[in-house]
């Protein structure tokens, strides 16, 4: 119908809200930083939870520790076996992998067996003998190129030479960023384990409907193992997530509510200037509802410049910085992983999502003052009131 | 053309600071008249003004404007007729300070569907006309006070209106300029336009383009002189 | 009871449009009981103002039940990480009895907001208010509506429970134990292809009839809700699978409504041209209610060849839509029957 109207009442809107830059800058930036730090911790999330389903998607379906005066101990292979003896369970693996602590540089590596690693090297080949492949984070701290060498110190204090063969593919860079991959057999002699042992069993089941039933059998035919499913460490996962992030989203919450006061403490103080220019358009012909919408897209547009530009804040904060302001709050992770780069994950829902704890909750604190505004009689103008 | 029917206007109706600005005024103005509402402050010119300029509506009564009863009508309703039939000439200019001369004018074209270049032409014409093309990239703190005048008379012309009123349109004029304002209502009302003004400057009543005056007084019409 | 963020924003969300509708509904009583027309007391012009507040209260109160229903649904498929056996939407929202209630209320919700919006747009623009009581008291009705979304929402959260097993699409839409997966597998594929393009183009069909000939505006609007719904039973039954399988190779027995939202692209504009079509179309119908009055007349038939003509651009979309995908699937099955 008349597009063209509502174009003009929107340039009128702009033109309005530029010439009072000064009142409404507090605004944005208040604005601003709510949803800086809403989508900051939304996106983080995001990403440790895909980090998560991705480390997830490799873990074995049944994970068994010995646990010796209630630490976690070598198993012996002679346990594999006998779990191999249980119905239904199609393979089981023992598993060598270790923590490295690099003084140079004050960083802590996981060295890991290679067979037992489903990941994909992207450059480069799988490692033979005195090899390893890299995660991409050393591999860029340590400015390694395939064909390098790298000098590792074994548990006698020996130095020892490897070749760097590969480097692991950054995605989900929480299990291989930190990550150095050598045969199996070279990295039990670099720790030391005992043929006979392993840092944990790889337990794989056919049937997963079976799994817990397994893992049950597992518990009671092994006393002394502590048996992981998988499903249990994603609970543990959700659980740490979810009690750190709702004490924080508490926080964020009273946050907005300030923000949602100050915003109605603004709006509905209308200067006298404003209340006159209003007035005005009143009396020239402009009806209570072209004055509203006025108001609303004055409130839309310093909504969603507020909201890009605090998303964008986000992005660069968390995906380009690694998120330095929030990484106290939420990373009782690092004791989970010891060091990581957030892989940018942002979805259409979540982009949503933050929509509605910081644009809805202002629109609708703006109404009521915007209506008010509008209402302004169109006599008062002449009046002089 | 304009004719009001026993009209009151009460603001407050039953607080404490009830004030009656109109009671019961009837009149009628024919079409290209230029008539003057005259009285002292508080007589109820302004407000009767805001009635026949359909700004307002009367607590009871009726008021028809180019024949239509515009009493009843809904805010909706009475902002369309404004716009589309009434330009208004207020005390103190009312421009806003921070627009341009330009913009000042195009107000009232903005929630219309009018494109922005052709209001921008139609205002650009009357500038010209007034004698203002030439400032019209202009904030409008800039300018002189019958300057402001002419950029108000500009902004209530640009909706093409058939009735034009003006409240105390010289007040803030010296003498030379008030004639030129006159001057400028003669060729308004040579086209056929009906104008109504409230003043009480002798400047302004004693002309003689007007063709009626009516007295005011404590809200109520005291005196009509038709000439 | 689970509690986290998506949860508390859905709430937050639901909170909003509580507080903005039981508002409007005040100022609705108010304007009910004191509503004088053709009177200019002041109190009269304020009732007036605040008609404008009510109109917008619940132009806003729409918006955000729409951000909400898809909202709600992001929620249900990010619920799924945290229920067993549950691996999108419909694994969540199957998880107890009160998922696809709160799913279906909203859904009703939007209808009749939309339906009050309507009303309202004729109303304001005729001078006489022909029906402000009207309008006003269906305003007190869209409240219990409302109330109703939240209880089954809330029910819905606080039912779920991290160790109970649910069973998602792939499952529960093959199991017969359960009433989607009893439509699901039991609805004969056929019928439900018959119903669907039967509706859409009968709906099509009608409402170009009434573009040209302004009759058949009541029918055209029955149509448009009956090819609205089976739109929605297309999608459980034999449609989603088309999808499914074009956009992410899933097997043809996958018949999931939610997983199409996984390409936002695709998935949201297949559901925004299903719900124009629904919203708009049947709102033709209402606006043929509203032509009675006469003084409504005019305005009302503007309106409603406006929405006819967005309802058959939508119709003619998701048409389009569906079989471009059928035909994808058929270059990559080599059949259209996979029943």
């Amino acid at each position: 119908m008349s597009l063209r109207k509502h174009l003009n009442i929107l340039d009128y809107a702009v033109h309005f809200m530029l010439r009072r830059r000064g009142k409404n800058i507090a605004t944005v930036l208040v604005f601003t930083l709510v949803v800086f730090m809403l989508a900051s911790v939304v996106m983080m999330m995001g990403s440790l939870r895909e980090e998560a389903e991705n480390t997830l998607a490799l873990a074995p379906d049944i994970t068994v520790q010995k646990i010796v005066a209630g630490r976690q101990g070598l198993v012996p292979l002679s346990y594999a076996s006998r779990i191999q003896d249980i119905r239904g369970v199609s393979r089981v693996e023992g598993r060598i992998w270790g923590y490295y602590y690099d003084a140079l540089e004050d960083a802590t590596y996981t060295i890991i067996g290679v067979e037992h690693l489903p990941f994909r090297v992207v450059e480069g080949r799988a490692p033979r003998g005195q090899e390893v492949v890299v995660g991409e984070a050393i591999a860029k701290r340590k400015r390694i190129i395939p064909g390098d060498r790298i000098i590792l110190r074994d548990h006698r204090g020996n130095y020892v030479k490897f070749t760097v063969v590969g480097v692991f593919s950054p995605r989900s860079s929480l299990q291989s960023a930190d990550i150095i991959a050598m045969p199996g057999s070279i990295a039990r002699e670099f720790f030391g384990i005992p043929d006979d042992r392993a840092n944990d069993l790889a337990v794989y089941v056919a049937n997963p409907a079976e799994l817990t039933n397994i893992a049950y059998k597992i518990s009671l035919a092994l006393p002394d193992a502590r048996v992981l499913t998988r499903q249990q460490i994603r609970e543990t996962y959700d659980a740490i997530f979810g009690w750190r992030s709702g004490v924080f989203l508490a926080a964020i919450f009273g946050a907005i509510l300030a923000f949602a006061i100050l915003v109605w403490d603004r709006a509905s103080g209308l200067t006298a200037e404003e209340k006159k220019e209003i007035g005005i358009l009143k009396a020239l012909g402009w009806s209570t509802e072209d004055v509203l919408e006025m108001r609303t897209c004055e409130g839309v547009l310093l909504a969603l410049n507020s909201y890009l530009l605090g998303i964008i804040l986000a992005y660069i904060h968390v995906f380009y910085l690694n998120a330095p302001l929030l990484r106290p709050v939420l990373l009782g992770w690092s004791t989970l992983y010891p060091s990581f780069e957030l892989m940018p994950a942002l979805s259409l829902e979540d982009l949503l999502l933050i929509f509605m704890v910081s644009v809805v909750p202002f629109m609708a604190a703006v109404i009521v003052p915007s209506w008010r505004a509008s209402t302004i009689d169109p006599d008062e103008a002449m009046r002089g009131v | 053309m304009i004719r009001c029917e026993k009209t009151t206007k009460v603001y407050n109706r039953g607080k404490p600071n009830e004030v009656v600005a109109v009671r019961g005024v009837s009149l009628e103005i024919r079409g290209g008249e230029v008539a003057v509402l005259r009285g002292p402050s508080g007589s109820g010119k302004t407000t009767l003004l805001t009635l026949i300029g359909c700004a307002a509506r009367p607590t009871s009564g009726r008021v028809f404007v180019l024949g239509r009863e515009v009493s009843r009508l809904p805010e909706r309703f009475l902002t369309r007729f404004r716009r589309e039939h009434v330009g208004i000439i207020f005390q103190q200019f009312n421009l806003i300070p921070e627009l341009s001369v330009l913009q000042n004018v195009v107000i009232p074209l903005v929630p219309t569907p009018t494109r922005p270049e052709e209001a921008e032409e139609r205002a650009m014409e009357l500038l010209e006309r007034l004698g203002l093309e030439h400032r019209h990239h202009f904030r409008v703190r800039e300018l002189s006070g019958g300057e402001m005048q002419r950029v108000a008379i500009a902004r209530a012309l640009v909706n093409q209106p058939e009735v034009i009123i003006a409240d105390e349109p010289t007040a803030h004029l010296d003498s030379s300029l008030a004639g030129d304002f006159l001057e400028i209502m003669q060729q308004l009302q040579n086209e056929g336009k009906t104008i109504v003004i409230a003043t009480h400057d002798p400047l302004v009543y004693e002309h003689e383009l007007v063709d009626v005056v009516f007295d005011m007084r404590d809200g109520r019409l005291v005196e009509v002189e038709r000439r | 009871m689970i509690l986290n963020f998506w949860v508390l924003s859905q709430l937050l969300g639901l909170a909003v449009v509580l507080l903005l509708s039981i508002y409007a509904a005040l100022q609705g009583i108010r304007i009910l009981l004191r509503w004088r027309p053709g009177s200019a007391t002041e109190e009269q012009l304020e009732l007036e103002k605040r008609s404008y507040l009510v109109s917008t209260l619940v132009q806003y109160a729409l918006a955000f039940q729409v951000l909400s229903l898809l909202l709600f649904v992001a929620t249900a498929d990010y619920l799924a990480g945290f229920i067993s056996g549950a691996m999108c939407a419909f694994g969540s929202l199957n998880a107890n009895d009160y998922g696809f209630r709160a799913l279906a209320v909203k859904i009703a919700a939007i209808f009749a907001y939309s339906s009050w919006l309507v009303i309202n747009y004729l109303d304001s623009r005729t001078v006489d208010y022909p029906l402000v009581k009207q309008k006003y008291a269906l305003l007190l009705l869209l409240l219990p509506l409302l109330i109703a979304d939240i209880y089954l929402e809330v029910r819905f959260y606080t039912g779920i429970k991290a160790d109970v097993i649910t069973s998602c699409c792939g499952s529960v839409l093959r199991s017969l134990d359960n009433p989607y997966g009893f439509v699901a597998m039991r609805f004969p594929g056929e019928l439900a292809m018959l119903l669907f393009f039967g509706s859409v183009s009968a709906a099509a069909v009608l409402h170009l009839v009434h573009l040209r000939t302004s009759r058949l505006a009541f029918p055209a609007g029955l149509a448009s809700l009956a090819a609205f719904l089976a739109s929605l039973l297309a999608m459980f039954t034999f449609l989603s699978p088309y999808f499914n399988v074009v956009l992410f190779g899933l097997p043809t027995q996958h018949r999931c409504p939610f997983e199409v939202l996984r390409s936002p692209a695709v998935g949201y504009t297949l559901y925004a041209l299903i719900f124009t079509a629904g919203v708009s179309g049947s709102m033709v119908a209402l606006a043929e209610l509203l032509k009675r009055k006469n003084s409504l007349r005019e305005d009302a038939t503007k309106l409603q060849r406006t929405l006819a003509r967005l309802s058959l651009a939508a119709l003619a979309g998701s048409l389009i839509l569906s079989l471009a995908f059928m035909l994808f699937f058929y270059s990559v099955v080599g059949t259209i029957f996979y029943h």
